[in-house]
């Protein structure tokens, strides 16, 4: 959503009322029946590896997973091997069940707390997707789930993508708080400021949330420092031996981390509780589709021994950033058509118009620009907005917004008193069949500038790609200096827009082998 | 660090510092936070005192307004593995990443690890800031027997009247042509297929951007032209799962001026004195058998005196921000936001004043614009949403 006026007003009105306020009438993901939860957590400084993780299908089925010394590498991979398998079964226990386009009816949704979270997952699944198999024995679904969790993560840069939800994200994309940018990437004090106790000011609700513990994947640094020595009594002990000392610290690792997961599970569950208390919006199943598909190809790939490029060719680079790019158009697009709440910025700048019609004329007729007389369509509208969309604009009608059928504004006519309202006509710009559907006389419509189209862009073979395309030797800091020119600097406002619609964790190109 | 460390400040500063409040001498980090809060009276004045402002209201009893502050461990004890390891056996891990990454020939490399000749103490530190000036000037007349790397080098300076030592990981000279002296930032974060987490960089080379600074400025104090200094900082990290490190040499020579002129224009010590009401003391905010409200109390009483500037940096940057956001909120401030409503909105202060106007409140002279923009978005967001916010607005003012 472009930034507008509503991200000052709601925020204030939220802080007069004590409680968030809404900024979609939908929720614009899909949420399944019965999606899996999964909260991880790490120690500072490991990045690759959870200390803690819980997985489950409802607030009940708590079970979690401690590894006491999550730096040892060859112990972290036999501890997880148990989150491994269950994932691993649950996610292609998807795949066998077909359309008939042999596309999976159903595909698993993963929830996690925030983007953090998730990015954590891609960092493990990172390293256990690669694990030296001539180094470490390990169970075959300890990999699989590696290359599901980098799968993920790819789709995580898809934007609207719906297989993993962050769920700090989704709040924070459907309830305005007076909070800061950074403020809101807490789930507890977001979670408080949109549903507080009765009586209690969402303000005082978001500040007692943030006594506790967080759902991570970091726990506050004090946290880290109680546990510090027990795994260090864990670790020098399982060297020497000490079987009962080993249990003994692994007994007080298991019981800190278990408090911590405990809340934040809890918690989990609660902002699920509250998304779900929305409509889903429109397109969602739509897109529900296409990660259906992308699940499916995941799961053959998988299923016929799970070897894919570790480095894409150039053709294959620029198909991907098309198809990133046009996901990122597409959910833009299909918010604001699906939710007048995701409208509203458009409108108060002059790029769409919500109003009652009050005049459809389905079968005027005017000379085509090829001299003949042909149907065009004009449907006015009035709505008690200001309007200052000029005439001859193009507009799309939301319920129809094929790049193919504009409607050109014709007529805006300004109130003639006081709260009468503002007119404004707009006539189909290519000529209709007498079927063509219309709006409906008395009925609510909304025009804007957003439109849809099945454009693809086409690329050259690869033995054709220009030359401009190869990667100059010698670039290897570019991405690195080009990740600190997007880092902020000293004392400069943080980005206030700062949750993107796609997200992306590192990169695609994976090089083998650093276990 | 001991107490005595702390030079006196003449007996006002100190008054208002206190005995017994918690210190911690200047270091790079707390430097390059401070830098994030420059606008801000409190935070100058906490930071020209020497004030360690993460433990300033350790012990609060009830009250929930410390901010969980500090470092874990963990990522302290793998940051010290990972610089062992880079330094282990005459450096040469890092000497053989240097050849790779930066191209450093060092047939020869000479290192010197400045931490182990000194003992770890102030009196070490100056030992070792005296060191790093010959060093240097040994590097720059191109002596023979001058190193190519310098392990823990020590820069002096002054930080708002009191002489600090800031120790940077690691000074590499370029050994062949003319020289050319780069500083280096050691991080255990690691670049994860050719891509690094930027907000940690963004924090690295902060860092490295102070180092800049003082080595400029000591090779002015030397009459050597700073064009010597590299306008590229190295940034030294494991790259994906492992330790093998990398070395990005990135330009920072933006932030470094950016540091530059945030550290000039902080507000002087003695002009924010000034502003402390007599008697008053950090001592009072401090002290462990103090009742909540009184540590609280005494702490308003200063953030009144010198001012504060809550924005979009101070959750990530400031132990304080807890209790300057409930300010801010009790004064319904729109900084509560963050910084979205000074772009939007500039003039408007608070959040009842943003209701107010939307809601029909007649608008001070040349605010008329905002009150149109106000009143469209909420009569729109009302009839969209199908709520009224004006009848909200009117319920509970």
């Amino acid at each position: 959503m472009p930034s507008s006026i509503l991200d000052v007003l709601l925020p204030s009105f939220a802080d007069q009322n004590g409680k968030a306020m809404p900024t979609a009438l939908y929720c614009h993901r899909h949420v399944s029946a019965e999606p899996a939860m999964v909260v991880p957590f790490r120690v500072g400084g490991e990045s690759f590896a959870v200390a803690a993780i819980a997985m489950g299908f409802a607030e009940s089925d708590f079970g979690p997973l401690v590894v006491p010394d999550p730096r040892n590498r060859a112990l972290f991979f036999d501890r997880i091997t148990p989150f491994a398998i269950r994932f691993d079964q649950w996610f292609m226990s998807f795949a066998s069940h077909r359309d008939e386009d042999e596309i999976a009816i159903n595909a698993p949704q993963l929830i996690v707390p925030n983007l953090a979270s998730a990015a954590l997952l891609a960092a493990v699944g990172r390293r256990l997707a690669y694990i030296n198999a001539g180094a470490y024995q390990v169970d075959p679904a300890v990999i699989a789930t590696g290359r599901h969790l980098l799968f993920l993560k790819e789709q995580l840069r898809v934007a609207g993508q719906q297989l993993v939800l962050p769920l700090a994200e989704l709040l924070a994309t459907h309830w305005a708080t007076p909070q800061t940018p950074g403020e809101r990437l807490s789930l507890p004090a977001l979670a408080a400021w949109i549903d507080p106790p009765a009586g209690v000011h969402g303000f005082d609700a978001a500040l007692a949330s943030e006594a506790a513990d967080g759902v991570g994947p970091i726990p506050p640094a004090h946290r880290d420092n109680e546990v510090f020595g027990l795994v260090e009594s864990f670790a020098a002990a399982s060297k020497t031996r000490d079987a009962a000392g080993a249990a003994a610290a692994e007994q007080g690792i298991q019981d800190h981390w278990s408090r911590i997961l405990h809340n934040a599970w809890g918690s989990c569950w609660d902002a699920l509780a509250k998304v779900r208390t929305l409509p889903l919006a429109a397109s969602t199943l739509r897109r529900w589709q296409r990660d259906r598909e992308a699940y499916t190809r995941h799961a053959d790939w998988q299923q016929t021994g799970g070897r894919r490029r570790v480095r894409q060719t150039p053709r294959q680079a620029a198909e991907t950033h098309s198809r990133l790019e046009l996901a990122d158009l597409a959910i833009t697009v299909q918010e604001a058509i699906d939710d007048p709440l995701r409208m509203a910025p458009y409108v108060l700048r002059d790029e769409a118009v919500i109003g009652t019609v009050v005049r459809v004329d389905p079968d005027n007729t005017e000379l085509s620009p090829g001299g003949q007389l042909r149907r065009y369509p004009i449907v006015t509208l009035e709505t008690p907005e200001r309007c200052g969309i000029p005439v001859g604009k193009q507009l799309w009608w939301t319920e129809d917004p094929n790049r193919a059928r504009p409607w050109i504004v014709r007529e805006v006519v300004p109130p003639t008193g006081a709260s009468q309202p503002w007119t404004i006509t707009l006539r189909r710009m290519v000529s209709a069949t007498k079927h063509a559907r219309l709006p409906v006389d008395r009925s609510d419509a909304a025009f804007s500038v957003h439109n849809l189209h099945d454009y693809l862009p086409r690329f050259p073979a690869e033995a054709d790609v220009p030359w401009t395309h190869q990667p100059s030797a010698g670039a290897s800091n570019t991405s690195t200096q080009a990740a600190l020119d997007t880092a902020p600097a000293a004392g400069e406002p943080v980005a206030t827009d700062a949750l993107p619609a796609g997200f992306s964790v590192t990169d695609a190109a994976n090089s083998q082998g650093d276990e | 660090m001991t107490r005595t460390a702390l030079p006196s400040l003449g007996p006002r500063l100190d008054g208002i510092r206190g005995a017994t409040t918690p210190i911690r001498r200047p270091n790079v980090r707390s430097l390059a936070t401070y830098a994030r809060l420059s606008k801000c009276g409190l935070a100058s004045l906490t930071h020209g005192l020497g004030i360690h402002s993460d433990r300033l209201l350790d012990g609060l009893k009830t009250s929930p307004l410390q901010s969980p502050f500090g470092q874990s461990l963990f990522a302290m004890t793998r940051g010290q593995m990972f610089e062992n390891y880079l330094i282990r056996n005459d450096g040469e891990v890092l000497v053989a990443a240097l050849q790779r990454d930066m191209g450093f020939s060092l047939t020869t490399p000479r290192i010197v690890d400045l931490r182990k000749r000194s003992p770890r103490n102030y009196r070490g530190l100056q030992l070792r800031a005296n060191h790093t000036k010959q060093l240097l000037l040994d590097i720059i007349q191109n002596r023979h027997d001058a190193p190519h790397l310098i392990i823990g080098a020590v820069f002096e300076t002054r930080i708002a009247g009191m002489p600090a030592f800031l120790e940077a990981d690691a000074v590499a000279a370029r050994d062949s042509g003319t020289p050319r002296i780069y500083t280096g930032e050691i991080k255990s974060f690691p670049v994860v297929d050719g891509r690094i987490d930027s907000q940690q960089l963004g924090k690295a080379a902060d860092q490295a951007a102070v180092y800049q600074l003082l080595l400029q400025a000591l090779l002015e104090e030397l009459d050597v032209d700073s064009a010597v200094v590299s306008d590229k900082a190295m940034i030294i990290t494991p790259v994906n799962t492992g330790f093998q490190p990398k070395v990005s040499a990135l330009d920072i020579s933006s932030r470094v001026r950016r540091m530059q002129e945030l550290l000039q224009v902080a507000p002087r010590l003695e002009e924010l004195a000034s502003n402390v009401p007599a008697a008053t003391t950090f001592e009072t905010v401090a002290n462990k058998n103090n009742s909540d409200s009184q540590r609280l109390d005494a702490l308003t009483v200063i953030a009144d005196g010198v001012g504060t500037h809550l924005c979009s940096s101070c959750l990530a940057a400031c132990p304080q921000f807890r209790f300057c956001r409930g300010r801010a909120h009790a004064g319904g401030e729109l900084a509560v936001i963050g910084d979205t409503p000074a772009r939007i909105l500039p003039g408007l202060a608070t959040m009842a004043e943003v209701c107010g106007l939307s809601t029909g409140t007649p608008a001070a002279a040349g605010f008329e614009p905002h009150a149109a923009a106000l009143v469209a978005g909420q009569e729109l967001y009302s009839r969209l949403a199908g709520v009224s916010l004006r009848a909200a607005s009117t319920s509970t003012t």
